[in-house]
């Protein structure tokens, strides 16, 4: 008699254990199967190799007409997030363009008057002229983005 | 396994022990009733309950932080008002700045966010604050003298209502320097990020630099020797616009936002360089030389730089290339507008929008859903 019961208790508590295990499984894929966000990394640079140190790489589009975007480090790297800075991108295809790539004041610079240039050709700043377009996802290397600097004036 | 196995047979020995002590002799013809719950039904209810209070804690946590977003709106709501009891009484827009070497637009709100005992020990002509550049030989032994006694007052003056409680509480008003800060930033759309009180006709905002009679408070005041001083250059400031300048609407006009500040340099100041840490500074003192740091982007944020998306943006970037805007709400930041609404910007917004959302005349009327 005694030792039925335990058998009893303990075979009970295992199929407990295994519903539970079981609910919590579904739960989790319906709960986290449903991500759709793709990562974006990528690097900008010249023509001649040299990174592009500051400015803003912008995604618009996309299947869920999103804008996303990502701050260029001073290596000429980026990563695009859309809600936060490395959530990724849902899927789709972006027209790409950099925003606020204007040169920055050096370290130390006190509070004298400070100009700040453009550092690319004008027309990357442009959606509709860059020329540049993600799909994504469909690509597992990171992006790279070549840039012109700006024409020379006169 | 084993563990249930022996407690189970502890609680039936110790059963027909305490029977057999209480009743003797009826062991045989009575059961041993199950009068209490067996261990497997207790470990159940303690589960169903360990289960729904792990439902229940993230969803309290939530509806903290949004009584805090509810609260960082109020003081921004505050604020609004306080722009508009001043436009009434002075007859013009509160200015981001009385100059150069002026105090903010923190402090010229005081009278109307409940600070008028504090107001009241200022001279609100001179400067917030003491440096090398609002010293007797810059701007005149007077006016010096008099940024000194604002200083005393107001380095202890934390205002409540201009920090977002999602960020801090009163007690952590101060930062590394021991002055206090804000949370708030004035919206700034021109096309300088910094130095905003400089060439008031290429400010695209609504709150803009105050005017004096002169423009002495435009001069830039630099750190080097002068022979002569311009004296005490703020003085006899008012108001340079009227809410009739807004001609976006003051509906579809951005006055106050969020201010950005990157993670893990809260309430830390002030470097040289423009790195994250500077933008954590003195709130009543706009002085590109303030404290060891960068006047700016203490006070104010400029909408060209788009909005932050999480309090990790801009971690080892510059201040003038990542966001100056931004909260620490989640996929939210909230606005001032000039009619004195408050309402809430997605961080992922258009940075036309948001540039449209700035400028207070310059044609691009956007108006939110």
């Amino acid at each position: 008699m005694k030792s039925i019961y335990p058998m009893q208790h303990s075979s009970f508590l295992k199929s407990a254990l295994r519903m539970f295990a079981l609910a919590s499984l579904l739960a989790c894929a319906a709960g986290c199967g449903g991500s759709s966000m793709h990562p974006v990394i990528g690097h900008v640079h010249f023509t001649d190799g040299s990174p592009l140190k500051t400015g803003r790489v912008m995604l618009d589009g996309g299947d869920a007409n999103t804008s996303s975007w990502g701050l260029i480090h001073p290596d000429g790297s980026f990563q695009v997030g859309t809600l936060d800075v490395d959530d990724g991108v849902p899927a789709g295809v972006y027209r790409v363009y950099i925003e606020n790539a204007m040169s920055l004041p050096p370290d130390n610079w006190g509070d004298r008057d400070f100009t700040p240039k453009l550092l690319i050709h004008p027309k990357f700043m442009d959606p509709e002229q860059s020329g540049l377009s993600f799909e994504v996802p469909g690509k597992s290397t990171p992006w790279e983005i070549v840039v012109e600097k700006p024409p020379k004036s006169r | 396994m084993f563990f249930l196995r022996f407690a189970c047979r502890h609680f039936d020995t110790s059963t027909s022990q305490s029977i057999s002590y209480v009743v003797p002799g009826r062991r045989r013809n009575s059961l041993p009733a199950a009068t209490g719950f067996t261990l497997v039904e207790l470990l159940v209810v303690i589960a169903i309950i360990g289960v729904l209070i792990g439902l229940l804690l993230p969803a309290v946590q939530q509806a903290r932080e949004a009584a805090r977003r509810m609260q960082c709106v109020n003081n921004m709501k505050q604020i609004g008002l306080a722009v508009h009891s001043f436009h009434d009484t002075f007859n013009g827009l509160p200015p981001a700045t009385t100059g150069n070497t002026g105090v903010t637009l923190w402090a010229v709100l005081m009278p109307y966010m409940e600070q008028g005992n504090v107001y009241g020990q200022l001279d609100i002509e001179a400067p917030g604050g003491v440096d090398a550049c609002t010293n007797a030989s810059h701007i005149g032994a007077s006016a010096a003298a008099a940024a000194s006694a604002n200083y005393s007052v107001l380095r202890n003056t934390v205002i409540g209502g201009y920090l977002c409680p999602s960020r801090r509480s009163a007690a952590e008003g101060k930062n590394s320097k021991g002055v206090p800060v804000g949370d708030y930033a004035i919206v700034i759309a021109g096309t300088e990020k910094w130095q905003f009180w400089k060439n008031p006709s290429s400010q695209l905002q609504a709150l803009r630099v105050a005017q004096t009679s002169d423009d002495k408070n435009l001069i830039a005041i630099s750190n080097s020797p002068v022979t002569d001083a311009i004296d005490n250059p703020n003085g006899g400031w008012r108001p340079r616009d009227t809410l009739a300048r807004i001609t976006d609407g003051t509906s579809n006009t951005m006055i106050v936002g969020e201010k950005h500040i990157t993670a893990g340099f809260l309430g830390l100041c002030c470097r040289a360089d423009r790195g994250p840490n500077g933008s954590d500074g003195y709130l009543y003192w706009n002085r590109s030389n303030g404290p060891g740091g960068y006047g700016e982007y203490w006070v104010a944020g400029s909408v060209n730089y788009g909005l932050a998306r999480s309090p990790n943006e801009g971690v080892g970037l510059s201040v003038n290339s990542s966001p100056a805007l931004g909260s620490w709400h989640p996929g939210a930041c909230n606005f001032l507008f000039a009619d004195g609404s408050v309402q809430a910007l997605a961080v992922n917004v258009n940075s036309n929008v948001l540039i449209s959302l700035g400028g207070a005349n310059e044609g691009n009327v956007v108006s939110l859903p």
